[in-house]
């Protein structure tokens, strides 16, 4: 890893959960510092390879504190693809671009609001905050697999003004049916997955656990006749 | 917010460049009623209402080719007499003074120490020697000039120890090509008191390209002489008030600029939703006459309430350019938050009212319209009130389709490397940076146009230039550069914009409500070439018209000092002209700016280095006050 860059990789696992919906969502939010002038940090979310499904939408939620937003570009990549977020906004109206603080904001294609239309002298902090629409459109995605690392690269074009990447949440909608009903980790969800949670209805423990609760209980019950009949 | 602070002095190369051309984006502003309302600080205001009063004289003399001028110098006070001759034969220039009293006449030169002989520096100008006559008799003195050395014009400049002064004030408020302008004049007892008859006035207009017209002036029964010039140049003019009476003489010099005639508005307004947000894109009509550069112009909005009464929306503002309309008709844009009309719970009809287009070389008013229709061509009814004045209704999003191109000669401004710096400042015609480098800290860059005369809208897109190569900017001003700094934040978009910190703009020594000091500095141009000449900006009523335009929200951001000598005077010539206490160049009255922060007055400092007191920019106490709170 080169000196001026920072990484930090986060395997699947820990902060992916599943729901009916079938959206993958993983955040990191370990701290890491953007190295100020034409260096970059990197966060990877990596979603491991038994991962199915194809990507049907993305959004990437990005938290960010920095003391002057337009010395940042921030893109998603994955897969060979890759799409930029924010491109040192204000560029082109400001000599050193949008000179606002902070980000706390979910770059989704579905915003109205751009970045530049945010930026604004005497503005609020975080001055990039709500939905946002990102610089490229994250439809780039759509069709790849879900699998793989997804690169979050914040990138410090301009000395002077420091920041860190507090967090990062990548949220993924799949065409994939959601399997959390499969408790057997058999690929399917069927008798012996309902077996397993009645086996174990009412009691504080994983197994037959579907949605992580701690319990099983009915929830577990119906995650599991809601899927049942279903390929993992 | 946490700012890397770069401890080491910026780097700083100084380029010398010939006029280059700069993008600038205008900022359009708003404020609430009450600020353009009689009474509040953008309330339309007349140069009639800002009369200069003056308990001096500047006495043109014209010398013979030996040097040699043989005159009256009337006096109307006895006691003191303070005199100083101002001409190019300082040292050998000998000035004789009879009052007929028969102990003899007075003998004064550069030597003559029973008369308080002292030098005496006149901004730009030079050094001369000023003395105080002590108890003489009041009367018609009988005066000679014998300087060897020169020939043609010389000044006297001199004031009596009579309270009785001259009030006078140019009375029309259009100072265009080809229309007469107006003049008044009284002279009174006092600053208060009842008006002296018997007083002849005159008027002496000095023109651009060097001509000088005497014009009588014509008393009506109250004793208020009137006159009129109609200017065919355009540029700064000079006027002169004379009045003599008796042995009353008492000058007061006006300047003015004098502009083309180049667009005039007119016809109504129309107004439609820019696509940026709630701004609200309002297009004054205009007709095109050559107008090439940026004007800035104000209005008041006003709509209707649901009982069909006039109400107040906002005043508008900002500098803009001619643009002309897909109709063929010309406009002058103004962008403001249409939020301000549901604050108002206005409906149609709209009118703009006083609408003032003005020239900001001069702050001329070009035009002006006293009402005009405005029509919005968007749903504005369902608009809501706000509740209360939301910051981004102060100032209209940023259109970049408003920028325009200004070209700047900036020889001798030293550009600086650096992120968040403090912009030090000079004022009008200094010789360079006068701040100790050594009271501040941190990324500082400083500002350096030498003995320049600049309107302070030139000056301000010079800081302008100079603070873009900066992401942020406070600014530390002496003088003329307070108001450039306040001139810039109020008009354009820059790096000041986006400075953090306490205080964004700190100035000393500013003469935001003018000085009168500018007209006779102007005065002297004709002995001495232009010198760093006209400048009505800092003239009284040049100083009103630019404040008349400047709301309160752009002014909270400055803090302002004064300083006062010790004694009767920092500056001998000087105080002849201003009203004490003052620093040798700004009154202290006349260094207020209502709605902006005052800091205080300190006793016993002036203007600049060469006073009675020392120089106000060098308190290191102040400076480290300065340093430690400046926004950056």
């Amino acid at each position: 890893m080169p000196l001026a860059d920072r990484m930090i990789a986060c395997t699947v696992g820990a902060l992916v959960t599943a729901s009916a919906s079938a959206d993958l969502v993983q955040c990191s939010s370990a701290s890491l510092p953007i190295p100020d002038g034409s260096s970059s940090a990197s966060v990877v979310l990596t979603v491991p390879p038994d991962a199915v499904g194809t990507v049907q939408g993305v959004t990437v939620s990005v938290d960010v504190a920095h003391e002057w937003l337009g010395d940042l570009t921030i893109s998603v990549s994955h897969g060979g693809q890759s799409a930029i977020l924010i491109d040192r906004v204000g560029i082109g109206t400001w000599s050193f671009g949008c000179g606002g603080d902070d980000i706390d904001a979910t770059f989704t294609d579905a915003a109205t609001a751009s970045a530049d239309a945010l930026c604004s002298p005497g503005g609020p902090s975080p001055m990039f905050f709500g939905e946002i629409l990102p610089t490229e459109s994250l439809g780039v995605f759509t069709g790849s697999s879900v699998a793989g690392d997804w690169t979050i690269t914040v990138t410090d074009h301009n000395l002077i003004d420091a920041g860190v990447v507090n967090s990062v949440c990548i949220s993924i909608t799949t065409d994939a049916v959601p399997c959390n009903g499969d408790v057997t980790g058999d690929g399917a969800v069927d008798l012996a997955d309902l077996n397993l949670v009645l086996a174990s209805f009412g009691q504080t423990t994983t197994q037959g656990d579907a949605d992580g609760s701690g319990e099983v209980d009915l929830a577990d019950l119906n995650l599991v006749l809601g899927q049942f009949g279903a390929d993992c | 917010m946490h700012r890397l602070l770069v401890l080491a002095l910026a780097l700083m190369c100084a380029i010398a460049t010939d006029a280059a051309p700069v993008v600038v984006t205008p900022k359009h502003r708003a404020a609430p009623p009450e600020e353009m309302l009689l009474g509040g600080p953008l309330a339309p205001v007349s140069p009639a209402d800002i009369p200069l009063w003056s308990r001096g004289a500047m006495l043109r003399v014209e010398l013979d080719a030996d040097g040699r001028w043989d005159g009256v110098l009337p006096d109307d006070g006895g006691g003191d007499l303070r005199i100083v001759p101002v001409s190019q034969a300082r040292d050998d220039l000998v000035l004789t003074l009879d009052d007929g009293s028969g102990r003899g006449p007075i003998r004064l030169t550069p030597a003559t120490e029973s008369a308080g002989a002292q030098t005496v520096e006149i901004q730009a100008i030079g050094f001369f020697t000023g003395y105080d006559v002590r108890a003489h008799q009041p009367g018609r003195w009988r005066a000679s000039i014998n300087a060897p050395a020169q020939t043609g014009v010389a000044y006297l400049a001199f004031a009596t120890e009579s309270p009785a002064g001259l009030l006078s004030a140019r009375v029309t408020d259009r100072t265009v090509v080809g229309r007469p302008i107006e003049f008044r004049a009284s002279a009174h007892e006092t600053r208060n008191g009842p008006v002296l008859r018997d007083v002849l006035m005159e008027m002496i207009v000095s023109t651009p390209d060097g001509r000088r017209v005497t014009i009588p002036m014509t008393a009506n029964d109250g004793g208020v002489s009137s006159g009129f010039f109609t200017p065919d140049k355009t540029g700064e003019h000079s006027v002169q008030i004379v009045a003599r009476g008796g042995s009353l003489l008492r000058t007061a010099q006006h300047t003015l600029g004098v502009v083309a005639e180049d667009v005039i508005v007119g016809g109504g307004a129309l107004a439609r939703m820019s696509g940026q947000g709630p701004t609200l894109r309002i297009d004054i009509g205009a007709l095109d006459r050559g107008r090439v550069e940026h004007c800035r112009v104000t209005a008041q909005l006003w709509g209707t309430d649901g009982r069909g009464n006039a109400v107040p929306i906002c005043w508008i503002g900002g500098m803009t350019m001619l643009q002309a309309g897909a109709d063929g008709e010309d406009s002058l844009p103004l962008d403001v938050d249409a939020r301000w009309i549901g604050r108002a719970g206005a409906s149609g009809p709209f009118e703009l009212r006083h609408v003032e287009v003005r020239c900001p070389r001069s702050l001329a008013l070009l035009s002006g319209s006293d009402a005009m229709p405005l029509q919005i061509d968007a749903d504005v009814a369902g608009i809501a009130n706000p509740g209360r004045i939301l910051e981004e209704m102060r100032v209209a999003r940023r259109s970049e389709d408003l920028g325009f191109v200004v070209d700047l000669d900036i020889p001798g401004i030293n550009r600086a490397a650096g992120g968040h710096n403090l912009l030090l400042v000079h004022g009008y015609c200094a010789d360079g940076n006068p701040w100790p480098l050594g009271n501040f800290s941190g990324a500082i860059e400083v500002f350096s146009d030498p003995e320049a005369n600049r309107s302070h809208d030139q000056f301000a897109l010079l800081l302008n230039a100079l603070a873009d190569t900066t992401k942020s900017s406070g600014v530390v001003a002496h003088s003329q550069g307070g108001c450039a700094a306040l001139h810039l934040y109020t008009y354009y978009f820059s790096a000041m914009d986006w400075a953090e910190g306490p205080r964004l703009i700190q100035s000393l020594g500013t003469p935001y409500q003018g000085t009168p000091l500018a007209g006779n500095l102007a005065a002297l141009g004709d002995i001495f070439g232009s010198g760093c000449g006209e400048n009505a900006d800092l003239s009284v009523d040049g100083a009103a018209a630019w404040l008349s335009g400047i709301p309160n929200d752009a002014r909270s951001r400055v803090y302002f000092w004064t300083t006062s000598a010790s004694g009767a005077w920092c500056n001998f010539f000087s105080g002849l002209f201003l009203t004490n206490p003052e620093d040798g160049v700004v009154e202290v009255a006349r260094g207020q700016l209502p709605g902006a922060n005052n800091m205080g007055n300190t006793v016993g400092q002036c203007h600049t280095l060469g006073m009675s007191n020392p120089p106000q920019y060098q308190d290191a106490s102040r400076n480290s006050e300065m340093n430690a709170n400046a926004a950056r």
